[in-house]
């Protein structure tokens, strides 16, 4: 008897400085550092302000809010990981903080690659293609359903 | 922009003398080790060079093939050896670095090589090389396409994140799909035109027209199947000479007469964080090199453009100053890329169409078209642009007194 092949999935690498980005993630909330010295937000995890060059930050959540900037459908496999999961939507999210973000896109309603650049998103937790639950960007239901 | 060299000022002190490749294929059937040895040896036969002249080596980080492992294979005594990173956005810097080693007086002779079997060992427009194909793959870093903040949501290739550029300079510019989509058409079709005029090529023989283009397979929407870069095993090498040596060598020199590798937060990666190929940085860096190599967009005769895909030929087009910002869709839709348009680029085929060793078959087409060789020879070349992204270097025919 053959036994079931175990999914394959793409995990992110987790180092000391995005230990509590990643546990956020994996519960829906997404961790923005922010500087103490000048108030700058960024993403992704760096060791230092972005702007002001200081060490003195800390993690805060995000609101979950943001705008959609642009998406594309992936209809290709680019790795056996994804095999079993095209097509998906990739899609980059201006947070309302005002950081870029990546992630899929979902919605709760309706085909998420017909979402347009200034759609407001939300962020949620959800399965991915690398199989993983983690948050990312759903796409808010509009006002006309 | 704070750079403050008179135009024109820098005199080049190296050329490029000699080009050698191996067949581009999907299948080489050799190590890239093998690859590289021929490569080189075509090369220095091609410049009519010793192996015993040869000072210095200059490669891709992304390389396989490391200066050891030639050396193995050529009994060369290096006195300077470098690498530039960062894949093909670094490429055309290791011309300049082969310059700046000659000007400084740290080399004489100088090979730069690239060997990759891209179709049967790493492929580029997959994950495998960056992720691995274990039981658990593991993203790692912060850089795309397959960093840890992009790799677990699914991407896996550059190209998505390219197709993620294209959407924001379809907003940015107020560009639909349709036009869009005849703009880049142009492009791919009119490098597998100079395809077909390329025995080397890996899609010589087999036509494309602008209704194939559209009608291919979506990969990533809205890029499809002949967006896209091939994926080849091949070597490229050149050999670059100090300028007392251009004399007596068999074929002209390409005259390196400038070199730029710009880079600033998040040009590295192919990523989104940062801003669009044709933004303010990008614009300043072309701005250095033509300052350095003493001319302007319009007295370049041909260029070599990267393209990973037909996005980053569309943004190179604003960014090196042939086209207005956010115009360069119409800049296509009215001149092309083709023979008689007012900038013929990769006229050998390029990525798209000839073969994909990392830039350095396009730097090959660029040296050829200095020296009259080309299978799509531009009939006066004064200057030939290679560019990609924030690097680029100047070929010359004449060199300035």
């Amino acid at each position: 008897m053959t036994t079931p092949a175990v999914p394959l999935r793409i995990v992110p690498e987790r180092t000391a400085l995005t230990e509590p980005y990643w546990d956020a993630a994996e519960r829906g909330l997404l961790m923005l550092q922010t500087c103490v010295a000048c108030g700058s937000t960024w993403h992704p995890p760096q060791p230092s302000c972005p702007d002001c060059r200081s060490t003195d930050w800390h993690w805060q959540e995000a609101s979950g809010r943001g705008e959609l900037l642009a998406s594309t459908l992936v209809r290709h496999a680019g790795h056996r990981a994804v095999a079993d999961h095209v097509p998906y939507v990739l899609a980059v999210v201006r947070l309302a903080e005002g950081p870029i973000f990546l992630s899929n896109l979902t919605a709760a309603a309706g085909a998420p690659e017909l979402a347009r650049p200034g759609d407001p998103v939300r962020l949620e937790l959800g399965p991915t293609p690398g199989g993983l639950m983690l948050v990312h960007a759903v796409v808010a239901p509009t006002a006309t359903t | 922009m704070h750079w403050s060299a008179q135009p024109g000022l820098v005199v080049p002190d190296a050329a490029v003398v000699g080009i050698g490749q191996t067949e581009f294929s999907r299948g080489s059937g050799r190590s890239e080790w093998e690859l590289a040895g021929e490569a080189i040896a075509a090369a220095l036969d091609d410049a009519g060079v010793e192996v015993s002249d040869v000072d210095g080596l200059v490669r891709s980080s992304y390389d396989s093939v490391d200066e050891a492992a030639v050396l193995r294979l050529f009994p060369m005594e290096l006195g300077f050896y470098g690498e530039v990173g960062y894949g093909g956005l670094g490429a055309p810097a290791v011309l300049g670095h082969a310059a700046a080693a000659i000007a400084a007086k740290q080399a004489r002779v100088v090979v730069c090589y690239r060997s990759l079997n891209g179709y049967s060992a790493t492929r580029y427009g997959r994950a495998e090389r960056s992720m691995g194909d274990a039981a658990a793959v593991v993203a790692r870093g912060d850089r795309a396409p397959s960093g840890a903040f992009a790799g677990p949501y699914g991407v896996v290739a550059p190209a998505q994140i390219m197709a993620l550029w294209l959407r924001r300079y379809q907003t940015d510019y107020g560009v639909g799909d349709e036009q869009l989509l005849s703009a880049l058409g142009r492009i791919a079709v009119e490098q597998r035109a100079y395809a077909n005029r390329n025995p080397a090529a890996v899609m010589n023989g087999k036509q494309l027209t602008a209704e194939d283009y559209r009608a291919a397979r979506r990969i990533y929407e809205p890029l499809g199947l002949y967006d896209l870069a091939l994926e080849t095993d091949g070597a490229v090498a050149m050999v670059v000479v100090a300028d007392d040596l251009v004399a007596g060598r068999p074929h002209p020199p390409a005259w390196i007469s400038g070199s730029v590798q710009g880079l600033y937060r998040f040009a590295e990666s192919i990523s989104v964080y940062g801003p669009l190929r044709n933004s303010a940085q990008y614009r300043a860096s072309a701005e250095r090199l033509y300052r350095q190599a003493g001319c302007s967009p319009g007295e370049v005769s041909v260029a070599s453009l990267y393209d990973a895909t037909t996005v980053t030929v569309l943004l190179s087009l604003e960014t090196w100053g042939f086209a207005e910002e956010g115009q360069a869709w119409r800049y296509l839709l009215d001149h092309g890329i083709g023979p008689d348009s007012p900038l013929p680029a990769n006229t050998s085929g390029g990525h798209l169409s000839e073969a994909y060793v990392h830039y350095f078959s396009m730097m090959a087409e660029a040296v050829r078209q200095c020296q009259g060789r080309s299978t799509s020879q531009v009939g006066t070349v004064r200057n030939v642009l290679c560019c990609s992204g924030s690097s680029g270097v100047m070929l010359s025919t004449t060199r300035p007194r």
